[in-house]
């Protein structure tokens, strides 16, 4: 758990961050959101000591910061930014040997870590822990990026805005991988961001803040039930409708009515299957989908099949849309972080779900 | 007389000069090593890079004013001999080498330090890790700027009395001898072309191949 306590950093002529009390539960993830200057940035970078408070105190796990020696303080702390700061002069494993090296780690236990880090963020170490930076794509880069930050184990990660600068597409898929691994990891994660669909998708807990202080920090639900005040409100978009798509996860309003079997399955019950529809899943493989109605006899399987998008449980209902327009499908399948299928959604029924909204 | 005739047959006194003239250019090219690297750290730091950018304009300035300047200069306060010479091609020395380093440090990105540091390393872990390594292209090109300056410019000093392979194409000069001439000229660019192909070499394993790649 980290603690802040009436934390105020003041420069000579303006208050960045003025008397912020906030306090930042274990193993999920915690959004700091708010509009540029809102003090979001300069809050997370008091917490590993790159910039000193003016007052106030900030405690982890009860220990005070202040009290630590700033150089290990930091490198306890996974630390990623939003230009990634991989190092051009440092191979991939170099750069994931970063603070392990600053730790005094041996040369093979720093090489063992690195290949099983690059595994976990599914970069093959065989071909990836010799490349140079610039030879990476934007995400592999960030995959690399976090990679390095996990690199000593910490138990605490700070990230500014680690996807900001990557396209539309690809940020969407590096939040699906960072849920998954946050799934597995449970770190305690500080998140800054003033992307309100990232937030909405990541966030465990968003905290909102505005002129240095902090206006609201609840769940996302409950943020958008209960919006503490006008500018909450006008933040999470509630005017316009197609932004509303943007403040709610796919997960919460996918159709439940669907039934998993496997393709012999399906082949032997045919005509009989009753269910209004069936996910075809092998395994780990979802291979489609069939509408009831479409199945008349068995020889017409294949062609009854439907292709689908798949979208995480977190994801906006926006960017469920957008991968379902995109695509040009009829269904996106809605799957939990471990693999688990919530159910499903289409077009047609986000438009349900907005004009019940409206009302 | 041709000019490979006259080295072979004067080879002990032309060798004696080759030494002389190597012993400035290398005690004048470390001391502008070190001094410019110093100062070019210093001046690069977050507090001073206000002083660091008036540097590197005033330095981009003074590598126009001649070599031999310096040289005359030096002359009037120091006298004739050596000494002068090495005095005066190390401050002259300095200005490629504080000018490539001064600027490529300021030009380090700011998230390159910054992101060191939140990985906790202390500060000279993060000029001796990261800055001066992303600099190390940069600082290799002054080094070798001043190394051919100071191996031609030492030729000139041979006119206040420091010796080296000055002497043969001044000797040369006053008797008329084209054989002479064309034997100190040959030794003068052959060194400057083989210090400069040896830095080379160095620059290739001290810098890191990765900054070489385009993205």
């Amino acid at each position: 758990m980290i603690e802040l306590d009436s934390v105020t950093k003041r420069y000579r002529d303006k208050t960045s961050v003025d008397g912020l009390s906030l306090t930042i539960p274990d193993d999920a993830i915690t959004i700091l959101l708010g509009p540029s200057g809102c003090g979001k940035t300069t809050t997370l970078k008091m917490i590993n000591r790159l910039i000193e408070p003016t007052s106030g105190d900030i405690r982890i796990d009860g220990r005070s910061v202040f009290a630590m020696d700033p150089i290990e303080l930091r490198r306890s702390i996974g630390y990623v930014i939003q230009e990634i700061g991989l190092f051009p002069h440092y191979t991939v494993e170099g750069n994931i040997g970063v603070v392990p090296g600053l730790l005094g780690w041996g040369r093979v236990r720093i090489r063992r870590r690195a290949e099983e880090l690059l595994e976990l963020v599914n970069l093959d170490p065989s071909v990836y822990l010799r490349r140079w930076p610039r030879e990476l794509s934007g995400g592999e880069s960030q995959r690399v990026g976090v990679a390095r930050a996990l690199a000593a184990d910490p138990r605490v990660l700070l990230m500014d805005e680690p996807f900001g600068a990557i396209d539309p597409i690809n940020r969407r898929s590096l939040q699906d991988f960072f849920l998954r691994l946050q799934s597995d990891l449970k770190r305690t994660v500080v998140f800054v961001t003033h992307d309100i669909g990232e937030a909405i998708k990541l966030g465990d807990r968003i905290a909102i803040m505005r002129d240095g202080r902090l206006v609201q920090i609840d769940t996302t639900r409950a943020l958008l039930e209960h919006p503490a005040d006008a500018f909450v409100e006008d933040l999470l978009g509630a005017t316009r409708s197609a932004e509303q798509l943007l403040l709610y996860r796919a997960a919460h309003y996918v159709d439940t009515a669907f039934t998993v079997m496997t393709t012999e399955e399906m082949r032997r019950s045919g005509v009989q299957a009753q269910a209004p529809l069936i996910i075809l899943r092998d395994g780990d493989v979802i291979s489609g989908y069939v509408e009831k109605g479409k199945l008349t006899t068995c020889e017409d399987l294949q062609e009854a099949v439907c292709r689908f998008e798949i979208v995480s449980g977190n994801a906006t209902l926006l960017e469920a849309v957008t991968t379902l327009l995109e695509s040009g499908r009829g269904r996106a399948v809605v799957q939990d972080a471990d693999g688990t299928i919530l159910g499903t959604l289409s077009v047609p029924m986000v438009a349900e779900i907005m004009a019940k909204v409206a009302r | 007389m041709n000019a490979f005739q006259y080295l072979g047959r004067n080879w002990p006194e032309v060798s004696a000069k080759i030494v002389q003239h190597l012993g400035m250019v290398g005690i004048a090219v470390a001391a502008s090593l070190v001094v410019g690297l110093v100062l070019g750290i210093v001046v690069s730091r977050p507090r001073l890079q206000k002083v660091g950018r008036a540097i590197v304009g005033v330095t981009g300035v003074a590598q126009a004013i001649p070599s031999v300047a310096v040289i005359a200069l030096m002359f009037v306060y120091t006298g004739i001999g050596p000494r002068t010479a090495v005095i005066a091609l190390s401050i002259y020395g300095v200005v490629p080498i504080l000018f490539n380093v001064s600027s490529a440090l300021l030009l380090v990105p700011a998230d390159m330090r910054e992101a060191a540091g939140g990985m906790g390393m202390t500060p000279l872990q993060v000029l001796m890790r990261v800055e001066l390594p992303l600099a190390s292209q940069s600082i290799m090109a002054g080094l070798r700027t001043t190394v051919t300056i100071d191996v031609s410019t030492a030729t000139v000093a041979s006119v206040i009395g420091a010796g080296g392979l000055g002497d043969i194409i001044f000797v040369g000069l006053s008797v008329v001898r084209p054989d002479m001439i064309m034997a100190g000229t040959l030794l003068v660019a052959s060194i400057a072309i083989l210090s400069d192909v040896l830095l080379a070499l160095l620059q290739k394993s001290v810098v890191s191949r990765g900054l070489s790649i385009r993205s």
